[in-house]
């Protein structure tokens, strides 16, 4: 039977691979990236757990605000840690990393969501790929807002081993 | 090297700093790392206790690694109405040391 610290391998090695995918499809696909985004932060954090040997493999399997909660942790330490960014970075990650927790389709539930489409109250059908707010933010070519989320993913995964040990 | 406690009390002012939302700073007494439980304004109920796990950094003054649980306000009366609970090894919300 596997321990923590080895499902933390395997969380982590998904977490580059799903970086790695939302890094291929980048902003020409801004419902998709924002899909591989969220999974990639979610597995991140789910590593990071697994790692503390503070809780139990279904606890942190079971989340669905470890990402947030990753984030928010880490910018309290934001001084003990290598750069990853300044002050607009970090609140930019937060607001987008909770926004793509938000729209989980766990969380989101009937509302707009990731990957799948919803009905509106008025009885319309909308998809990610149109009508999700994230994505569309993510995809205005007149923001940056996806590379600097990239940029601090990859900070994160390059740093992993020193923030988490 | 210093006190764990006297370590808490330095992360719990930089934390606070950093989240001025912060309401309340908690020390879960441990002799091998800093365990902190931090209440804030800023934090989204969740229903979960999630520790995240940090290295230690003895060249920037925090020799020991440092465990940070992050806590709505909501989820902090959950937790002290024993709806939740804390980790594993972290004891019980009574025993916790208020240090901010």
């Amino acid at each position: 039977m596997a321990n923590e610290r080895e499902w933390a391998v395997g969380y982590l090695a998904q977490a580059r691979a799903d970086l790695e995918g939302a890094k291929h499809v980048g902003a020409m696909q801004p419902s998709v990236f924002a899909s591989l985004m969220q999974m990639a932060f979610e597995k991140f954090a789910k590593a990071a757990l697994l790692r503390s040997g503070s809780i139990t493999l279904d606890t942190a399997t079971s989340s669905h605000r470890a990402a947030s909660r990753m984030v928010a942790a880490m910018r309290r330490q934001r001084n003990l840690l290598k750069p990853i960014g300044g002050l607009h970075v970090w609140h930019a990650a937060l607001e987008v990393v909770e926004a793509l927790e938000r729209a989980h389709p766990a969380l989101a539930k009937e509302g707009a969501k990731l990957e799948y489409p919803w009905e509106t109250p008025a009885g319309a059908i909308q998809w990610p790929a149109r009508d999700l707010q994230i994505a569309t933010k993510l995809g205005n070519p007149s923001s940056n807002l996806a590379a600097h989320l990239v940029d601090f993913a990859t900070k994160i995964d390059r740093n992993f081993d020193g923030i988490f040990p | 090297m210093k006190p764990i406690f006297e370590v808490a009390l330095e992360l719990a002012e930089a934390h606070r700093i950093e989240d001025p939302e912060t309401q309340s700073v908690f020390l879960a007494e441990n002799d091998n790392e800093v365990r902190l439980v931090e209440i804030s304004g800023s934090i989204s109920n969740s229903g979960e206790v999630l520790p995240f796990r940090f290295a230690a950094h003895p060249e920037k003054g925090i020799p020991y690694a440092s465990v940070v649980v992050l806590l709505s306000v909501d989820d902090w009366h959950r937790l002290k109405q024993g709806d939740l609970a804390l980790p594993p090894g972290w004891g019980n919300p009574e025993g916790l040391k208020k240090i901010a």
